[in-house]
């Protein structure tokens, strides 16, 4: 199977190439664009790198130096002693796994009612599910905020990870158009057989629903672990900050230590990055199941 | 016999033959559980939208003082609003930065993944390199720019004098700083929009192109009459997830600015002023004023252009 569909598909490619032999020119261009496009990319990240290697003196020269000379890898370590970056990093390892969780747990089963359960009503609940995407965070992060404060939530991590065990319109999004995905046959013969629709949830839905929940875990740890508003809003205490509004503060305190501050953003972005080039797939899946960005 | 007395019947033998606990049809267990399954959204849009935003409106209607229940206040917050010159430039910033960055995204986006889709290697690792962006978290990557926008010794200087150009002083200078900005939004923007572009252009059939071909068109005769109509519904989303976005943008020039919006406002955002008054100033009314005008501008747009998507949307190509 997998391989006569690999044949197929370079038969299509080869299809694809002597068609577009005709055209080298565009071909060349379009190559040419693609890869400037990908250098432009690229470049911030690699000055990230080079500069968070480098002496404080190195990095402030003019014209910029290109290969960092010698290479100080403590600058890495040093972030670790000049903020708690430490106590930070545990933080945002708390916040983005609780969170993430709670959309699993919540966005699987909203997702698997609005898809597989009929019921009156339905449709325009969902509906109001997607219209509240159209609210912008301005209006609501005020009141959330007088809520938070009157029930002794601030500075605690509460606020950032709480509401997400109760739905978020993208993640419900995308566990529907999943679920919809699978055949009715399937949950047929289980009501056949006597299964609740609890039972079909949890024992037919969600084993097979792994694609769907990976996307929906990856898309709701990137934003996660990148949000600033939610934590610089609702937590003042230091020892509660997560990363971003750590090394925003590191940035208060040391603008010209370009070096530990690249070190510093670095080590918030590696994680990311990481978990993006192994799972890289499961994003292209999600976007092209609901064509939004997490 | 009609379906009335079918279902008569079927519910008859549902009770005869098999007795319940309780009384309840396979329909009635059916509701039940969908209820059941939606639950956590019910009461997330309960506590944490709906609830919310009606507050937001009552708030935006009140003289407040911090978190204190305010005082009735009618319209006075907006008609503040209105003499507010902060309020007004925030406003011309936003829109500013809006317009040059969706349009240019969005046209980028798509001529990347057009270029991507002339078939050949490594589609994987140019995907990969330009949706880096958007995964790191802003906080990151605003810093790197901040560093490469130094008006000393920024690697964005060296690229214009490599050029012959002259030194500009990029996020301090009052005409550069809100488009040093949008530079990085656009960079930062390509990468899944482009993802999207992609997926819809590989599923264009080749059967139009090779039709159009024999009537003898060009490359851009193609694009003109059979990839864009046939992708216009990605651009439409697109647009307006994009100018949603843009229209809220924060992080970055909180971060940059040290939430000043400086050089003399240049980058106030709306987002950052609506900030400011609200977690700095603590005016959570007027705040909560300015937050329902952006709200009402969003949907109004959003609304026009779903309006105007008949013109030049095609769905079903």
């Amino acid at each position: 199977m997998t391989n006569q569909a690999a044949i197929a598909s370079d038969t299509r490619t080869v299809g694809v190439l002597l068609k577009r032999a005709k055209e080298p020119a565009i071909q060349g261009l379009s190559w040419l664009f693609v890869t400037l496009g990908a250098i432009t990319m690229t470049i911030p990240f690699l000055w990230m790198l080079r500069t968070s290697l480098m002496e404080g003196g190195q990095a402030n020269l003019y014209p910029p130096v290109l290969i960092p000379n010698p290479f100080v890898w403590s600058n890495y370590s040093d972030v670790f002693k000049v903020v708690p970056m430490a106590l930070f990093t545990l933080n945002s390892i708390k916040v983005t796994g609780l969170s993430t969780l709670g959309v699993l747990i919540s966005s699987s089963m909203c997702g698997y009612g609005f898809s597989r359960m009929r019921f009156r009503g339905r449709d325009t609940v969902f509906l109001l599910v997607l219209l509240t995407t159209m609210i912008p965070r301005s209006v609501t992060l005020i009141p959330l905020f007088i809520l938070f404060t009157r029930i002794h939530w601030i500075d605690t991590h509460n606020p950032l990870i709480v509401p997400a065990y109760f739905g978020g319109a993208f993640s419900i999004f995308l566990m529907r158009q999943y679920f919809l995905t699978l055949p009715q046959e399937l949950f047929d013969a289980a009501t056949v057989d006597g299964a609740s629709p609890l039972r079909q949830y949890w024992q037919l839905a969600i084993p097979l629903a792994g694609p769907a929940l990976a996307t929906v875990a990856l898309f709701h740890a990137v934003s996660s672990w990148g949000d600033l508003i939610s934590p610089l809003i609702f937590l003042n205490r230091q020892n509660m900050m997560t990363l971003p509004v750590g090394i925003t503060m590191f940035k208060g305190m040391y603008t010209y230590d370009m070096p530990r501050l690249m070190a510093a953003s670095a080590m918030v972005a590696a994680p990311m990055i990481f978990l993006f080039i192994f799972t890289q797939r499961y994003f292209v899946r999600g976007i092209a199941l609901t064509g939004i960005r997490g | 016999m009609d379906n009335k007395d079918l279902a008569w019947l079927a519910s008859f033998r549902a009770r005869v033959s098999r007795p319940r606990l309780f009384n309840i049809t396979h329909r009635q267990t059916e509701t039940i559980y969908g209820w059941l399954f939606i639950s956590p959204v019910l009461i997330g849009l309960l506590v944490f939208s709906l609830g919310p935003i009606i507050y937001s409106l009552i708030l935006s209607a009140q003289k407040t003082i911090g978190v204190n229940m305010g005082t009735f206040a009618g319209l006075a917050n907006y008609q503040e609003l209105l003499k507010d010159e902060l309020f007004w430039q925030a406003l011309k910033v936003t829109f500013k930065y809006a317009l040059g960055v969706v349009p240019i995204s969005v046209a980028l986006q798509l001529l990347v993944a057009a270029a991507l889709n002339q078939g050949f290697k490594g589609i994987s690792v140019f995907r990969l390199l330009y949706y880096l962006p958007a995964i790191t978290p802003v906080v990151a990557m605003i810093l790197v720019w901040i560093y490469i926008y130094d008006p000393a010794n920024g690697l964005a200087n060296q690229l214009l004098r490599l050029l012959g150009l002259p030194k500009q002083d990029w996020l301090l200078s009052i005409r550069w700083a809100l488009p040093s900005f949008m530079i990085v939004a656009i960079w930062g923007s390509i990468g899944p929009g482009m993802v999207l572009f992609l997926a819809g252009l590989q599923g264009i059939s080749r059967e139009y192109y090779e039709a159009a071909e024999m009537d003898g068109a060009g490359a851009v005769a193609k694009f003109r009459y059979i990839t864009f109509p046939l992708i216009s519904p990605i651009t439409f989303l697109m647009l307006i997830l994009g100018l949603i976005g843009a229209l809220q943008t924060f992080d970055s020039v909180y971060v940059a600015t040290k939430g000043d919006g400086s050089p003399f406002y240049t980058t106030l955002v709306m987002g950052l002023y609506i900030y400011k008054q609200a977690f700095q100033s603590l005016r959570f009314g007027f705040a909560s004023a300015i937050a329902w005008v952006m709200a009402v501008i969003i949907f109004t747009l959003t609304y026009v252009q779903i309006r105007l998507q008949s013109r030049w949307v095609h769905y079903g190509g």
